[in-house]
């Protein structure tokens, strides 16, 4: 609480602002004093509640929104505060389901759980160790339990009303402490409605539950859950959430660390959940965390930007973490170090991953607080040699980027599993260590081909394919499944000769003098040979880049930077050097060569039009391209196949060069990628165990057949194919607005 | 499967949200009490270096949980692997003794060890540092519970008076050891149903 004359010192500061983009920059800014120091509640209203600087409209925001919460206070407290106002009539015993006193006793319940840990927040802060203040806390959370009952109470969700109240209590004014006749000026009128200690409660009602729109979703259970119960459950957000940041976005930003951490088994959602529930809240210091909520609610009140946070938290410690066993990594993670540079440097790193998240602009990050940079472009040649030397043929073993996790994780779980059958475990799972490394690296390499701006961000997007219509879906499914059925036949037959592979890895393991380095190979060359299983088992993982000897290649997706450039018959290394200088000057000539793969067995041939038809019509220089460009020595036709989780993006498409040179093409790619949010969610929910299925194999994740896990997954590979391509049509949307943008 | 290298023990503490764990955790480790601890949101870990009775060093890696979180939210991944599992009630609340029996069912579904039978569970009564009067679950109602699971240990402490904690953690650091050296924990390779596990147990147990 404070006065009137102290708020009033605070106020022309707010003057001085003439838009929200304005306050918005100087909330965020990083210079002292902070806008924010004397006017934090005030600005928190504005990016939250009211939208807009137009002072004359607050005092209705602020009078509907109080009202509101006296309605609800009244409704929802009502049986609680006057019990004996529940008609005498009813029998308070009785256990009939509609009985008011079966409701209430449930209220109860739920209040004791709030109120258990309303009593262990904040515990060094006398504030709230007043009971007033615990009361006022648990009505606030116990109202919005009652509005949200598809949530209702779950722990953490009173740490992020903890700070809002903090903040609007600092902030409020005792209207009755002003003399009457003083300050009865426009801007003290509205500054004392603003701040009016008598709705302090209401006001952080307001604000919590503006806040929890978007944060409830951090809390929200899987679809069908409820309390305990065997049944297999869907994921929650929660665990979707963690697995996009850990699984896409990291691989992005800093492919190694992300490999590294996954290798010494870290299940995100343990630490992410906590700084995502309550927004880094336990993190850092109570008075930087205000400072970073400041500039979150500034910039993205969606709270999207949360995901990038962490990125930015994981790139700052990322030395730490690579260095780092199972154990130190996960203390580093729940015991966070506490940084040389106050926190909210961590939401402006997170305002540039979110439009750049590309391994440069991870390098940046790291460089940014005088850490070294990850090798990304300098190691290039050395990291493609070391690959070559030991995963062989490393040409036809890169995997078309987008799917590189898939598949690492089914091919590595194969492997694994069938080498801890055979008591090595431990060599094979070095052995896939290492080729994942090898592959993360040279991957990592590539992306160094592309110019910096473009930062080889488009080449880690999941590819989506651009799908006209759902009508050619059966013929597409009964092609998948006459192909699955053929792979599985050479699967098994391939599971055979592995075995004797493996027991004669087994038996050379066991001799006494036995030569670590060509074990190693062995191994390597064995999982390899897995790799094809795994690709024969499970039609749905895209195929590696067979790179073109002259002869019809497999049709499976190409990375613009050789799309664009090399000439068909060039060596690989001569592709790559020429892929840096001559996008810009020979765009590809977009062919669609669809349905006419006669080698693309795995691949699905689709149409490909609705989406550029209308790009066409809207820019002009799309259609004068093709005809510069084509007596150029003819590039290798980009083909677009489609397997059921290949999907190409724009801008890995035929069709990248509609979005013009590489500016465009990254501002495209990361525009899309956080877009497309809320359709991604539901995506990724409507996928449920699918989704997640590969996750922590060396963690020892469900692989068992019969599990109930697994049954969802079992429902046959029909349904899952219609559902990836339901998925593609939902993209378009997002897909095409940036790219015209 | 007898090997000198450094031995990780995996233990999970499960219970309803409030009964202690934290303070059990922190007092075994830390060897304080707090009366400040927050919610444990999601999950937290400690380790801790013990020395076994033959002198051998393992790390015991204690895996704390918020009472209030249902097990799909950790996922599954969280709880593969665990060597021990400790639920941990109030005596002085009579629900979290009843849900008891959901957690431990709960985490034989997520955790799916290769024998659940033999899968090792502590139980701790914590609290009981508390005035008498309020006790609401007798040590003799909560022996007859662990009888009838299979003869689950059974300790009573308080995080708060330092009472039987360490004697609590001890055995629960002695079990998770055999469990990991009977090496039948793994559900990587669930194709592989050893019919013979019991045998096989007692032959490794030499
Ligand atoms: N009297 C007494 N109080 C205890 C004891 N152990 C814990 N408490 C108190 O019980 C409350 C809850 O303790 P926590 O350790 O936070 O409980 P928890 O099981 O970790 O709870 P969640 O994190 O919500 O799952 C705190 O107020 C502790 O001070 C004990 O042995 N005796
Ligand atoms: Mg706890």
């Amino acid at each position: 609480m404070r006065t009137l004359d102290e708020a009033r010192k605070c106020w022309p500061q707010l003057d001085e602002v003439t838009s929200i983009s304005q306050l918005r920059k100087a909330v965020s800014s990083p210079d002292k004093p902070r806008i924010t120091s004397g006017l934090r509640s005030i600005c928190w209203k504005i990016f939250l509640l009211f939208n807009n600087l137009d002072r004359t409209s607050w005092p209705t925001a602020l009078v509907d929104s109080r009202t509101a919460y006296d309605s609800l206070r009244s409704h929802f407290l009502r049986a609680i505060e006057h019990p004996n106002e529940i008609e005498s009539a009813v029998d308070p015993l009785s256990e009939h389901e509609e009985s008011p006193w079966v409701a209430l006793r449930k209220d109860e319940t739920l209040r004791a759980e709030i109120f258990q840990d309303v009593e262990r927040c904040m515990p060094d802060n006398m504030y709230f160790r007043q009971p007033s203040t615990q009361n006022m806390m648990l009505d606030i959370i116990f109202i919005f339990c009652k509005l949200n009952p598809d949530v209702g109470y779950r722990q953490g969700m009173h740490e992020v009303l903890a700070p809002i109240l903090w903040v609007v209590e600092r902030d409020s004014i005792n209207p009755g402490s002003i003399e009457r006749g003083r300050n009865t000026g426009t801007a003290s009128r509205l500054l004392r409605d603003v701040c009016d200690l008598r709705f302090m409660e209401h006001d952080t009602f307001t604000l919590f539950r503006l806040v929890m729109q978007n944060a409830k979703f951090f809390y929200a259970p899987g679809e069908g859950q409820s309390g305990f119960s065997q049944q297999p459950q869907n994921d929650t957000p929660m665990l979707i959430r963690s697995k996009r940041i850990f699984e896409e976005y990291l691989p992005m930003a800093d492919p190694s660390l992300a490999a590294h951490l996954k290798k010494v088994d870290i299940v995100p959602q343990i630490f992410l959940m906590r700084w995502i529930r309550l927004l880094f809240g336990r993190e850092f210091s109570f008075n930087e965390v205000l400072v970073m909520w400041d500039i979150i609610f500034a910039e993205d009140s969606s709270l999207e930007l949360v995901d990038f946070i962490c990125i930015a938290m994981l790139l700052r410690i990322r030395w730490d973490l690579v260095e780092a066993d199972t154990n130190t990594a996960f203390t580093l993670l729940l015991r966070y170090p506490e940084p040389d540079n106050p926190p909210f440097t961590f939401v402006h790193d997170a305002l540039y991953l979110r439009d750049n998240l590309n391994p440069q602009a991870g390098a940046n990050i790291i460089k940014k607080y005088g850490k070294k940079s990850p090798p990304i472009s300098e190691n290039e040649s050395r990291v493609t040699n070391h690959a070559r030397t030991s995963i062989g043929a490393s040409n036809s073993l890169v995997p078309q980027p987008g799917s590189l996790e898939a598949i690492l994780q089914d091919a590595a779980r194969g492997v694994y599993n069938r080498g801890e059958k055979w008591g090595i475990a431990k060599a094979v799972r070095d052995a896939v260590g290492e080729v994942k490394k090898n592959v993360q690296t040279l991957q990592q390499s590539n992306s160094g081909q592309s110019t910096p701006r473009s930062g080889g961000r488009e080449y880690r997007k999941p590819a989506r394919p651009v799908l006209k219509s759902t009508q050619s879906n059966s013929e597409v499914l009964r092609r998948i499944s006459a192909l699955e059925t053929r792979n599985k036949g050479l699967a098994k037959m391939l599971e055979g000769a592995l075995s004797e592979l493996w027991e004669c890895h087994k038996e050379k393991s066991d001799e006494a003098d036995v030569d670590k380095a060509s074990l190693e190979a062995l191994s390597v060359a064995i999982a390899k040979v897995q790799f094809v299983q795994v690709y024969l088992e499970d039609a749905s993982i895209p195929l590696p880049i067979e790179e073109d000897k002259g002869k019809a290649p497999m049709r499976v997706l190409i990375p613009p930077e050789r799309t664009s450039s090399a000439p068909p018959t060039s060596s690989p290394a001569s592709s790559r050097s020429a892929a840096i200088s001559s996008p810009s000057s020979k765009p590809p000539r977009p062919q669609r060569s669809i349905g006419n793969a006669p080698s693309s067995k795995t691949a699905l041939p689709i149409d490909i039009p609705s989406l550029p038809t209308t790009l066409k019509s809207s820019t002009s220089r799309i259609t004068a391209v093709p005809t510069i460009t084509a007596p150029s020595p003819s590039p290798p036709s980009p083909t677009i196949s489609v397997s059921p989780r290949v999907r190409p993006a724009l801008a890995q498409s035929a069709f990248s060069w509609m979005l013009g040179q590489d500016e465009r093409t990254s501002t495209f790619a990361s525009a899309s990628a956080h877009t497309a949010f809320p359709s991604d969610e539901k995506r990724r929910m409507a996928r449920g165990k699918d989704s997640i299925g590969g996750k922590g194999y060396l963690f020892g994740e469900d692989d068992e057949e019969g599990s109930p896990i697994k049954d969802g997954r079992a429902k046959g590979k029909g349904s899952k194919a219609e559902k990836e391509i339901e998925e593609e049509v939902i993209d378009l949307g997002p897909l095409g607005k940036s790219a015209v943008a | 499967m007898s090997s000198k290298k450094k031995v990780l023990l995996k233990v999970i503490i499960l219970g309803d949200s409030g009964v202690g764990k934290t303070s059990l955790m922190n007092q075994y480790v830390n060897k304080k009490f707090s009366a400040s601890y927050k919610a444990t949101i999601g999950a937290d870990f400690l380790t801790k270096e013990v020395v076994m009775d033959d002198d051998r060093v393992v790390t015991l890696q204690l895996w704390d949980t918020a009472g209030q979180e249902r097990f799909q939210s950790l996922g599954v991944a969280f709880y593969r692997g665990a060597d021990c599992c400790v639920l941990v009630y109030d005596v002085n609340n009579s629900k979290s003794f009843e849900t008891l029996e959901s957690w431990r069912d709960e985490f034989l579904v997520q955790a799916s060890p290769m024998d659940p039978e033999s899968f090792p569970f502590v139980v701790i009564g914590n609290k009981v540092d508390v005035e008498e009067s309020r006790r609401m679950i007798s040590s003799k109602r909560a022996m007859t519970f662990c009888q009838s699971k299979g003869g689950l240990s059974y300790f009573e402490t308080s995080a708060k008076e330092a009472l039987n904690v360490e004697e609590a953690f001890s055995a629960i650091a002695k079990q998770a050891l055999a469990q990991e050296e009977a090496g039948d924990f793994n559900s990587d390779f669930p194709e592989t149903i050893p019919i013979d596990l019991k045998n096989d147990r007692d032959g490794c147990a030499c």
